[in-house]
């Protein structure tokens, strides 16, 4: 018997009927905060570690009941809009209550474990019909340590259900041990292999990471892995990157697929929300066609790594 | 796709709908001819003229033949039920913003010329004119006898000027004896009669003399077709010749005995449907097991080598091009229930045999494919999944699914459906061959009618919106019913207990509605020819109409219940507002309502409501409402025996009635509009269901789908991207995943149907903004599809905003 679980963490979203983040029909929990800052990532509510307000624009009336609900003085509606001061923001969610049009709304809520996992099994049979179960995603999964474990113990012990990570695997070798037990399939992204670009593009060397991914390859034979390389032109799409993940993933003991995931910008209004700057607009980034994709596939084949579609 | 079946298909979706007026001309004089007669003997002579003297017509390129109307897309003239709708919408036919219909000026006079023999004598005018004497004084006032709607709670208008439906032919009877067969039957039957011991034998041989009546010139007709065909072939273009020549053999064929292949089989088939649509003009006539009743044919011609899976696709196609031509004008009103000018017939596949064996085979996937090539609106193909149904399969239909894009096929669930039907009293070998016929209502082929008898519509949302005005109907100040005062409320509890106790005041009513549209079929519309193709009418010697006898544990008189999940969500609205949190009372709640949320705290009400937990999120404390809705909705049908024996055929379901019937409700708790559409089907409100399709399905499994043997719809709409991938593919992995899910949700959750809209929202509002481009896009609207451009724009706006499930 394990000791009740009173763990909570940040958590920013739930999403059900998930297909495409391990097996079978799953849920994904996504965990708040992230060691690394993708330009590109689609999720940014999920960086910081603690919860973040988020307006949108779009919907609002400028009715200004946000602006006198809030206590802190913090929301002012100037000409182009309401403008947040999030130094003064302390959260509180008197604008979410107030706004008529659900402008509003405030990401991260802290969660226990059991409370999550009751959420979690309400979709078993699905899980069941389709050798589905719990993935947990981020931010990165891997810097909530305990919570992690208990939670993967828990789908595993309590639920009896499959369990994933999603994970940039930045952490520490023994945090990736420690709940390594409890995982059934690691879904590890691999973006940037010279650490110094790595440094430069995502704020994190990138040492540790493939020392973890060889970890699990070569230690765990029994775990299913899985690497995906979230093609983002200009960023991480070059020759020497692409051969460089390519001699990576041959020098690991066993053969690894990846999986290329092409750029989208569906996370681009989530920036305007939360009044931060989407890089890659600037920058022009575009989606890659159909055409360039199968050519970087072609180019992983020939290069001896294996590419699949999940 | 060949080119036959690209111009076949080109043909139906251009073709403009037009109102024939060759039956009613018919009909009418063979009705002045029979006065006097027995009115089962007068329809079976009126089908005889009908038959002998309809025109024929064959399109050369068609495979399968046979007509319903003198022109593609008409709809046949039935004066003998309803005449004064015709002429009072005579000239607005043309005019109507959707399911419009032209008329010819030579139809026009023909009906005028018709009327006056027909006022006075039709279905409606002795349906309406028996409700108004059966009704007591304090009931009619809240009775809209043009509407036939009491209170804008209950609805009983589709029966007030059509014929019976929801019937599935013993097809496997007529596969096995044809026409002759019946003939045969008859014959016997007859002849084992004695007129003075059996004091109903006389009634019995005037039946089965109209059986007899009606088979023959069914036989006749045939030989119409057959000489059709073989005086076009020296016309035809030459690659025309030979199909036209096998049709002719085919017809000449089937006038004297069974099919005896897999082309003639289908050809019957087509035959025997298009006929109970000339016998008579109810809706829900469905096609039954198909893949099972035709597959000896197939196996054994492509044994033989007489066809290939690919010519036998072919011949399907055409036969689905034939069935999606039949048309039907009804009344302005009851055209905006089901709006997109469907027929509800349905084409049930897959499923397990009468021992529990699993018996999909090719011609189920078959079925399927033609699905993929045609994307037609109707028929409806449904596919029956039980615990045994391989998962290649699902896949197979999930994947015509999202190529068909327009919703077709349904999937419905054997373990609900067989479990409901056995509760009922049916046995459960006849249970495990049930059939869908019509939306989603599970009947035993040639056995069961769940007769459209009653299809009464009943309100939940208006029934709780009178309550909160005390016992008046704000939209019309009429107080039929004494409710409770609203301070007498004390508790959610006593808000239930009087729900329940004004859904039992009007469900008795239900009784006597059902009771006369069903009696006066009787007593004016006998089908014989249908009741033939059934399985115990003529042993027992009597007309389908009469209901009663070995059919009767097989009967149910359908019932629907509309507004589920707008009620369910009220209900917990009123629980938390008002009795758990206090926010205010009652009485302040129903005021902002009756301002439709305007005044000082109607904006803030409004919202507290719409953020509250929704019906459709798998949020136990809310869904355990509409399970309550349900239990109280199929216990209190229960306590009634509708006029024709077996039961009230309880259905959570609700066409299109949800746009027009939420036009009768004003603002209500959950925090909807006046006048918004209300929630579909079974469904969670338009967009409110925000947690992923698994809890939507979730939310729906609760209620207890064993108690609904007429079913209970939910729709889903998913992005196509979900079933696709990056480029637009079916996408096989995805396709899996979703082939799960319907699997779970059926066999485990024990769900009784669920259907889907793989479209997207910019797609559909493309096709508002240019429906000139989208003239064959198809969408699921209810149990059924239509065509997008044929649906009323509060419908398609509905549609559009239900919730897109993306990935």
């Amino acid at each position: 018997m394990r000791t009740p679980c009173k763990e909570q963490t940040n958590v920013f979203n739930i999403q059900k009927y998930s297909v495409h983040d391990g097996p079978g029909i799953r849920t994904i929990v996504f965990l708040q905060g992230c060691p690394l800052r993708c330009p590109w990532c689609a999720n940014p509510e999920g960086q910081p570690f603690t919860s973040v307000l988020s307006h949108n624009q779009n919907l609002c009336r400028r009715c200004g009941r946000c602006v006198a609900a809030c206590p802190k003085q913090a929301i002012c509606l100037e000409e182009d809009g309401i403008r947040v001061d999030r130094s003064a923001c302390d959260l509180c969610g008197a604008c979410v209550t107030a706004c008529r049009m659900d402008c509003y709304k405030v990401f991260g809520e802290k969660k226990s474990v059991e409370e999550v996992l009751k959420d979690v099994a309400k979709d078993e049979n699905f899980y069941f019909r389709s050798g589905g179960g719990l993935t947990v995603s981020g931010g990165e999964p891997l810097a909530h340590p305990q919570y992690l474990l208990q939670l993967l113990r828990g789908a595993k012990e309590e639920l009896g259900i499959s369990t994933a990570i999603e994970t940039t695997c930045c952490a520490g070798e023994e945090t990736l041990r420690a709940v390594a037990d409890y995982v059934d399939h690691f879904l590890c992204d691999i973006k940037l292999v010279d650490s110094g670009r790595s440094r430069e593009v995502l704020g994190v060397p990138s040492e540790q990471i493939l020392k973890n991914i060889r970890i699990l390859a070569d230690e765990y034979p029994q775990k299913s892995l899985l690497l995906r390389l979230p093609v983002i032109p200009g960023y991480n799409d070059d020759p020497e990157n692409i051969a460089a993940i390519a001699a990576f993933i041959r020098s690991l003991r066993r053969e690894i697929p990846l999986e290329l995931l092409a750029y989208h910008e569906f996370g681009k209004a989530k920036y305007t929300n939360l009044d931060m700057t989407y890089e890659p607009e600037i920058r022009r980034v575009a989606a890659p066609a159909e055409e360039r994709m199968a050519e970087l596939e072609k180019q992983f084949e020939t290069l001896g790594v294996k590419v699949v579609h999940t | 796709m060949s080119e036959r079946v690209t111009y076949l298909r080109l043909k139906a979706a251009a073709a403009t709908s037009y109102v024939c007026g060759e039956r009613g001309r018919i009909v009418t004089d063979s009705y002045r001819s029979t006065e006097g007669e027995a009115p089962v003997i007068r329809r079976a002579i009126a089908l005889r003229d009908i038959l002998n003297q309809m025109s024929i017509v064959i399109d050369e390129n068609e495979l399968i033949v046979g007509n319903h109307a003198t022109r593609e897309n008409a709809a046949p003239l039935f004066p003998e039920f309803s005449i004064d709708f015709l002429v009072n919408e005579l000239d607005e036919f043309e005019k109507r913003p959707y399911d419009r219909f032209y008329v010819t000026d030579e139809t026009k006079t023909l009906i005028r010329e018709i009327a006056p023999y027909w006022r006075g004598r039709t279905h409606e005018d002795r349906v309406v004119r028996t409700t108004e004497r059966m009704f007591p004084e304090e009931i009619l006032k809240g009775w809209d006898a043009n509407a036939f709607r009491l209170n804008d709670v209950l609805y009983d208008g589709v029966r007030k000027s059509a014929g019976d439906g929801h019937i599935v032919p013993d097809y496997f009877k007529m596969m096995a004896g044809g026409i002759p067969g019946v003939l045969r039957e008859a014959e016997e039957a007859r002849a084992g009669l004695n007129l003075r011991e059996d004091p109903h034998a006389f009634e019995k041989k005037l039946f089965l003399d109209a059986v007899t009546i009606s088979y023959s010139a069914v036989e006749q007709w045939f030989l119409r077709f057959a000489e059709k065909a073989e005086e076009m072939v020296f016309t035809a273009k030459k690659e025309n010749q030979a199909t036209l020549k096998r049709a002719a053999d085919a017809c000449r064929h089937l006038a004297g005995s069974a099919p005896s292949n897999f082309f003639e089989a289908l050809q019957l088939t087509y035959f025997l449907h298009l006929l109970i649509h000339i016998e008579s003009n109810g809706h829900s006539i469905s096609l039954g097991r198909i893949d099972q009743y035709l597959y000896p044919f197939y196996e054994r011609d492509v044994r033989c080598g007489a066809i290939t899976p690919e010519t036998a696709l072919e011949m399907i196609d055409c036969f689905y091009i034939k069935v999606s031509r039949f048309n039907k004008v009804r009344p302005w009103p009851e055209t905006r229930l089901k709006s997109g000018a469907p027929m509800f017939m349905t084409i049930t596949l897959g499923g397990m045999d009468r021992q529990g064996k699993e018996c999909s085979n090719k011609l189920t996937e078959l079925f399927l494919d033609v699905l993929k090539e045609t994307r037609l609106p109707q028929p409806t193909p449904i596919l029956r999944v039980n615990q045994d149904t391989p998962e290649a399969l699902i896949v197979h239909a999930v994947e015509a699914l999202v190529k068909h894009g327009g919703g077709l096929p349904a999937f419905f669930s054997d373990e609900a459906i067989i479990a409901a039907l056995v509760k009922t009293g049916v046995p459960v070998e006849d249970a495990r061959e049930y059939a869908i016929g019509g939306c989603s209502e599970a009947v035993v082929p040639g056995k069961s009618f769940s007769f459209t008898g009653g299809d009464c519509y009943f309100n939940f949302l208006k029934i709780l919106e009178i309550m909160l005005h005390e016992g008046v109907n704000p939209r019309t100040g009429m107080k039929l019913f004494e409710t409770k005062k609203l301070e007498e409320y004390h508790s959610i509890e006593d808000v239930m207990a009087e729900f329940h106790r004004q859904l039992a005041l009007y469900m008795s009513y239900i009784v006597e509605l059902t009771a006369i549209t069903s009696a006066t079929d009787a007593a004016l519309n006998p089908t014989p020819y249908t009741s033939g193709l059934l399985d115990y009418r003529i042993e027992m010697g009597c007309d389908m109409s009469m209901g009663g006898g070995k059919n009767a544990p097989y009967s149910h008189t359908i019932l629907q219940g509309h507004g589920t999940g707008d009620t369910c969500n009220a209900l917990y609205a009123l629980q938390k507002l008002v009795f758990d949190e206090k926010e205010l009372t009652l009485r302040e709640f129903t005021k902002i309502l009756d301002d439709n949320w305007g005044g000082e705290r109607g904006e803030e009400v409004q919202t507290l409501a719409r953020r509250l937990a929704k019906y459709g999120n798998d949020v136990d404390e809310v869904d355990a409402y509409a399970v309550r809705l349900g239990n109280l909705f199929a216990e209190e049908a229960q306590q009634y025996t509708p006029w024709r024996g077996g039961v009230f055929g309880t259905s959570l379901q609700g066409l299109t009635a949800n746009v027009p019937e939420g036009e009768t409700v004003g603002a209500t708790p959950d925090g909807r509009c006046a006048h918004e559409a209300l929630s579909d089907n079974i469904s969670p409100h338009a967009g409110t269901d925000t947690h992923g399709p698994t809890a939507t399905l979730k939310s729906v499994s609760k209620v207890d789908h064993t108690r609904f043997i007429d079913g209970n719809i939910v729709n889903l709409r998913f992005h196509p991207s979900a079933l696709t991938d990056a480029y637009g593919r079916f996408d096989h992995l995805r396709g899996t995943r979703f082939a799960d899910m319907i699997k779970s949700y059926l066999v485990d959750l024990k769900g009784n149907q669920v259907q889907f809209n793989i479209l997207s929202a910019e797609e559909m509002r493309l096709a508002q903004q240019q429906p000139e481009a989208y003239r064959d896009l198809v969408v699921k609207v209810a149990g059924y599809s239509a065509y997008f451009n044929s649906l009323d724009k509060g419908l398609q706006d509905q549609i559009i905003e239900r919730t897109e499930h993306s990935l």
